[in-house]
């Protein structure tokens, strides 16, 4: 094979990505290592209080000082939100790019823009719209089910407000996932449809020797940013049960919680932006644990086909 | 290329660094009474259009008490101008923290006075977020500020000073240990305000049993039932609150001995008394549910009578602490000094800053301030003409601070004895999932022996 003629020299394509490079370092691994580097300190956040290096102390905290009941507890929620979000959204999206995909539906396009409308909304709207519809005093949610006699204190129970939260993220993401699965979707060649109905192949076979093998890496795609997505997001927790209940504490939100003073109440605590990048490092270890776990398996899978 | 690499990965990591804010150097020296490019106070600042930035809380009538004081200061001084930004009370200590933290403030309210310090029993405690803004210099030192001598000597010593110096001005006092009260109602069924716990339960079941829900509170924002419920009612039921306090440290007093179990059968008394699903009630909607007539009782601080009064200037209401064994009728009101205004030290607009303070150290413009945000008087001299904090009157001659300000929990204590340590929003019937008070003082108690463990 010959090698491709370009008039370009080597130092001018490193010299053309230089600035990427520093960019990606910059705002990327620059702010990553320096967290790292923190979580080693007592630093407050607040200009001008000076802080040292406490060395393990963070960390001593974190895993011995710590109620260890509710350390689970947050481990346990983190775990919940990150497999409930990522199958769920990952099912949904899949089946709604299926037949938003389909030639059989008409105005796809209308339907695929109310489909992906929840992430343009944003997660403040989201919350809000999701806080005043499963309102346990007065929403529509309540007073439907409130005619078949039951009730539910939804973001505000502990028993269901982690599911609410779960429900919430999904609806909001949901939108991504199913644009970028009609991507993949859309890029499957016709003539391996075409081949297969000569074949005499069924919609059943067509998508499990087909679309599925052909989809995988999109779909593979997907699981990641909603894996890591999932364990990374606070957002909707903070915005619609306040993080108060450890109920659906997660450790991004703990995170929140310790490194900015969130919700406080009275505000008596510090922000203790040290002990925060500590939780940081724990959450950032988790998720490498979480993805490297599921690119194993993958990687098995790939290996066995 | 790997060389270029590493020098890369270490330019950035030095600029992240840096721009993390920090400095290893000592805090900057906290500002003096004479701020830069200010000969002296008694100067005029320049006549050029300033704008003042100032942060506070959501609370609509101490929000309309500074727009007029605002509106004054500007009447005054017609090249200042104000930008107040507001957000609600429970996110109040964030937005303090980044705007200090970005230097894009000049005048800081803060929502209690310096207190909360740990106690020689109270072993790793953190220091309170005021002691770390005062250490790094955020808060200007206004010791030598000739309007201090306006305000109450208690008030300038133990509400605004640290370690000699003073910090702030905190322009009321205000009382949180109770509840807000329908007169209507209360007449209806000849109930007088209570002066004993057992005449508080008849009040309240004697309403419940005719179809009335006793008490709404504003539960969402969880504070204004443990702030003021739970805080109220340990006042009511200790005589001492420090020693309250130091005993659950020391072990001379446990969240399930018997005395304490007394504490707790209240507390489930009080939650069979709440507005159903009151958990999802807003602080700031609270109000408008008791207007409404959907409680008798609404647990609250004094602040929130201008709230009241605004959506029915009709409504005929009183206030009462909770009650305790001893007929000490009237109770007393327990609480805290309200609204410190404090200046950013590093704010380009010092002088206008601390003149803006001696505005308000007038007596003719504290007066009306003060009477609009319903505190009571800072200031020896003033009274107050609002009618509901002068109603108060009698329930003000032995005022004390709140179990809240006696209270500080072991770092790293669990759920169920943070905060205000009686977590009973976490009680099945206010959608938690402990089942029984009992069960919840035993896991309370778990807690805190668990930090208390892990201190030592």
């Amino acid at each position: 094979m010959q090698a491709v003629k370009t008039s370009f020299k080597k130092s001018s394509l490193v010299l053309g990505i230089i600035p990427a490079i520093f960019f990606q370092l910059f705002m990327g691994v620059g702010p990553s290592l320096a967290t790292f580097i923190l979580s080693f300190t007592d630093i407050t956040g607040v200009k001008g209080v000076p802080w040292k290096w406490v060395g393990l102390a963070n960390y001593r905290e974190l895993f011995f000082q710590q109620n260890h009941r509710d350390l689970i507890q947050v481990l346990k929620n983190t775990v919940t939100f990150c497999v409930a979000v990522t199958v769920i959204q990952n099912f949904i999206a899949l089946f709604i790019a299926l037949a938003l995909n389909s030639k059989m539906i008409k105005g796809r396009s209308f339907y695929r823009a109310v489909v992906f409308m929840p992430s343009v909304l944003g997660v403040l709207v989201t919350s809000l719209v999701w806080l005043c519809v499963l309102n346990p005093l007065d929403g529509p949610v309540a007073k439907f089910i409130g005619l078949f006699g039951l009730k539910s204190g939804f973001f505000t129970s502990a028993n269901t407000a982690l599911a609410c939260c779960i429900f919430t993220q999904i609806w909001m993401a949901m939108g991504h996932s199913m644009v970028i699965n009609l991507a993949g979707l859309q890029s499957i060649p016709n003539e391996l449809y075409e081949a297969g109905a000569i074949d005499g192949a069924s919609g059943s076979q067509n998508f499990r020797y087909i679309t599925l093998p052909l989809l995988w890496p999109t779909l593979n795609v997907n699981i990641m940013l909603a894996i890591i997505g999932s364990l990374q997001s606070f957002q909707v927790i903070l915005l619609t049960t306040g993080g108060r209940n450890m109920a659906t504490q997660t450790l991004a939100a703990r995170v929140m919680f310790f490194a900015f003073n969130i919700n406080s109440g009275s505000g008596a605590g510090p922000m203790r932006q040290g002990y925060g990048a500590a939780w940081a490092m724990f959450l950032f270890v988790f998720i490498l644990i979480a993805t490297l776990i599921y690119y194993r398996s993958v990687q098995r899978r790939d290996d066995a086909i | 290329m790997k060389k270029l690499l590493a020098i890369l990965v270490v330019i950035a990591l030095m600029f992240s660094m840096a721009a993390c804010g920090g400095s290893k150097k000592p805090a900057d020296a906290p500002a003096t009474s004479a701020p830069q490019g200010s000969s002296s106070n008694n100067e005029e600042p320049k006549a050029e259009p300033v704008t003042l930035r100032m942060i506070t809380w959501v609370q609509e009538s101490n929000e309309r008490a500074i727009a007029d004081l605002n509106a004054k200061f500007s009447e005054k001084y017609p090249n200042v101008s104000f930008v107040v930004d507001t957000v609600n009370a429970n996110d109040y200590p964030t937005l303090q923290n980044t705007r200090i933290s970005a230097g894009d403030v000049d005048i800081i309210t803060n929502l209690s006075a310096f207190d909360t310090l740990p106690q020689e029993w109270t072993r790793g405690a953190d220091m309170p977020a005021w002691v770390t803004f005062i250490e790094s210099g955020a808060y200007l030192d206004i010791t030598d500020q000739p309007f201090l001598k306006n305000w109450d000597e208690n008030m300038i010593k133990n509400a605004v000073s640290y370690k000699g110096r003073v910090y702030g001005i905190d322009v009321g006092a205000v009382g949180f240990n109770g509840l807000f009260y329908n007169k209507d109602i209360f007449e209806q069924y000849g109930f007088e305000e209570p002066g004993t716990w057992a005449e508080f339960e008849v009040i309240c079941n004697t309403l419940k049993d005719n179809g009335i829900t006793p008490i709404t509170v504003g539960g969402a924002d969880s504070w204004p039932l443990t702030s003021v419920g739970v805080s109220g009612m340990v006042g009511a039921y200790e005589t001492d609150m420090n020693e309250f306090a130091k005993g659950l440290w020391t072990g001379t007093r446990k969240f399930t001995d018997e005395k304490t179990m007394g504490l707790w059968r209240r507390f489930e008394q009080l939650v069979s008394w709440l507005e159903p699903n009151c958990m999802s009630i807003s602080y700031g909607d609270a109000p408008g549910r008791f207007v409404a007539g959907k409680a008798a009782m609404m647990i609250d601080g004094t602040w929130n009578a201008g709230a009241i009064k605004d959506l029915d200037p009709n409504f005929r209401f009183g206030y009462f602490p909770f009650p305790g064994d001893v007929d000490g009728k009237p109770n007393q009101l327990q609480g805290k000094y309200d609204m410190q205004f404090n200046i950013y030290a590093k704010s380009p607009n010092v002088d206008w800053c601390l003149k803006y303070l001696e505005f308000l150290s007038q007596p003719e413009v504290y007066a009306p301030f003060v009477s609009a945000l319903g505190f009571f008087p800072t200031m020896p001299g003033v009274q107050t003409d609002n009618e509901f904090v002068n109603s108060l009157a009698d329930k003000n001659q032995r005022f004390g601070l709140a179990w809240e300000k006696y209270i500080i929990a072991p770092k790293g204590v669990g759920q169920y004895a943070a905060g205000q340590c009686f977590n009973i929003n976490l009680l099945e019937a206010l959608g938690g999932t402990v089942k029984t008070v009992d069960e919840l003082a035993q896991l309370a108690q778990q807690d805190w022996d668990a930090a208390l463990a892990a201190i030592q």
